[in-house]
């Protein structure tokens, strides 16, 4: 039999434990936060966000041209990416057991585990090389390819979730299983589907290595999907390596933006799915 | 289309033709004038057989009860009549099943257009996520039954003939899942009647209700018959002898399989049963 003070040790001990576990993994984040408000913060200014960017020796300028590029990958990249893998998902979800099923969720496992700079590479063989050139729209394949993973596996997870009984509802009302597919499992798991896509948004949103050789860069402002587009990462990247310390205040900068624009997608997910699970339980 | 053994039926699956032992073009069986009429038909799952060859003719406009122990095979046969046993991958199924004629398990029967002629009640309310309106109105627009003023006339209809009209009708853009219990299972009925079924399947409708919704639905019950013939599975055994006029009883033999003991009006079945197993089963001595 164990004492009392010996069993209110052990659960200080463990309480304590916890508490230092959870300062492990968020002082880093916190850490993060702080150096890159502190550092790139400081350098943003109206015309960071509205000029293009100067050559060395010359004040002022911005990344424009990058914040634009890097919302159209992402734009372009969840067209193309999302609507193969909310199917993908939900043809998971409804053939369980079945061979095939097995060898996409597989496919999907071993797609989320590659490295990104390798898609980047096999895009480039596919995409760039046939296309003769580096393209936005290569850039959005790459990036769709980095998503698709994540986004098939939320789409089966959420269209689990829905109760089989509002399925069997939908096809005791003679509705053929399209109809019943489509409106009541798909329906049901909006949401979570919607919270899926913006968290693979938001990490596409930071990936440099899959734009090296696909979506390459670009100095000028450009909207073609046929053109080399420029990036917040890639902006970042090129001006961090460079030996200016001008140019280093321009990639904390870009740096802020990018992680703002990273929060901000978390949050605009937390907003559009609060309270919303429920209705599905 | 390849032979398969004698008296055995598969499930249609997406993709495959359903293999059948009834010829394309059965005759039209009116005999008995039964509503549903079900001759030597069972159920196995893989190698278990569930339901052992039923042979049961359900009058028409009237309200039958499938009563019997748990396992006994009435949930099965109640899900046969609507083909809801299709979606399990090893069901497979033997002998015949008719509906006011027209044969259930038959090559190139439309499951859908049979789904619409039988409606189902399922035992825990599951309305869609979406508003009460949105819920009745789902069928007719699936079979494109009604459209703009009519449909809404007729989704008011639906909700009062189960009468849940003058609790809802100031709400019809809410969401279902705001509705208490009792109100969702009957948004349910509302909606199942909105494709306008010759017959409705009750899976134990009452087992998730409180008292006084249980008596709501068993009101509603009575004032849907005889337009509509009413089936419905329940171990409640006041609840079969109150709604029901005709009552089925199944049994579970030694191997696991259910069988129909003996099936009758309600009154004889409860006062003079034939079967020793059915009268200790009312009892309350055993099951």
């Amino acid at each position: 039999m164990y004492s009392e003070t010996f069993r209110r040790l052990v659960n200080a001990l463990a309480l304590g434990l916890c508490t230092l576990t959870c300062l492990l993994a968020v002082v880093p984040l916190l850490a993060l936060l702080f150096q890159v408000i502190h550092l790139g913060g400081a350098q943003l200014d109206w015309a960071f966000f509205t000029q293009m960017p100067k050559p060395f020796g010359e004040e002022g300028g911005g990344l424009v041209n990058a914040i634009l590029g890097s919302l159209m990958l992402i734009l372009l990249a969840s067209a193309i990416g999302v609507p193969a893998a909310v199917i993908a998902g939900t043809y998971l979800a409804r053939s369980v057991g079945s061979r095939g099923a097995f060898w996409v969720r597989y496919a999907a496992d071993v797609l989320s585990g590659t490295p990104s700079i390798v898609v980047g590479v096999v895009v480039y063989e596919l995409v760039v090389v046939p296309m003769q050139g580096f393209s936005a729209f290569s850039g959005g394949i790459a990036l769709a390819l980095i998503m698709l993973p994540t986004v098939v596996r939320t789409t089966e997870e959420m269209i689990r979730m829905v109760p089989h009984t509002l399925y069997e509802a939908a096809l005791a009302l003679g509705a053929p299983e399209y109809r019943a597919t489509w409106s009541v499992l798909l329906k049901g798991a909006r949401t979570g589907i919607i919270t899926g896509v913006m968290l693979a948004a938001a990490r596409i949103a930071g990936e440099t290595a899959p734009l090296l050789f696909t979506a390459f860069n670009n100095q000028y402002w450009s909207t073609k999907l046929t053109q080399p587009i420029a990036s917040l990462p890639v902006a970042i990247y090129n001006y961090a390596i460079s030996p200016f310390e001008e140019w280093h205040h321009k990639a904390w900068a870009g740096s802020f933006v990018l992680v703002m624009l990273v929060l901000g997608l978390s949050i605009v997910t937390r907003l559009v799915t609060r309270g919303k699970y429920e209705i599905i339980q | 289309m390849k032979e398969d053994p004698p008296m055995v039926a598969q499930p249609q699956l997406p993709g495959t033709q359903p293999s059948l032992d009834l010829k394309a073009e059965e005759p039209r069986l009116d005999a008995s004038g039964a509503c549903v009429h079900c001759d030597g038909f069972g159920v196995s799952y893989g190698s278990f057989l569930a339901l052992r060859e039923v042979n049961l003719a359900i009058p028409p406009g009237q309200i039958t009860a499938f009563m019997g122990p748990s396992g006994c095979g009435k949930s099965t046969l109640l899900r046969s009549i609507n083909r809801m046993n299709d979606t399990v991958p090893s069901a497979r199924f033997h002998g015949r099943m008719h509906l006011n004629g027209d044969p259930i398990y038959a090559p190139g029967v439309n499951v859908m257009r049979l789904r619409k002629r039988v409606g189902m009640v399922f035992q825990k309310p599951n309305p869609f996520p979406a508003s009460i309106y949105e819920n009745v109105a789902w069928g007719p627009r699936v079979h494109r039954l009604y459209r703009g003023d009519d449909l809404r006339d007729h989704v008011e209809s639906c909700l009062r003939r189960a009468g849940l009209w003058d609790e809802v009708k100031d709400k019809l853009r809410l969401n279902a899942m705001s509705l208490s219990g009792g109100q969702q299972q009957r948004l349910c009925l509302a909606r199942a009647l909105a494709v306008e079924p010759e017959v409705l399947l009750m899976d134990e409708p009452c087992s998730a209700l409180d008292p006084i919704a249980t008596f709501h639905v068993e009101e509603l019950m009575r004032h849907l018959v005889p337009d509509l013939t009413i089936i419905i599975v329940t171990h409640n055994l006041q609840q079969a002898s109150r709604v029901s006029q005709q009552t089925a009883f199944f049994w579970i033999d030694e191997s696991r399989t259910g069988h129909l003991v003996e099936s009758g009006p309600t009154e004889q079945i409860f006062q003079t049963p034939r079967d020793e197993r059915t009268e200790r089963y009312i009892a309350g001595r055993m099951g």
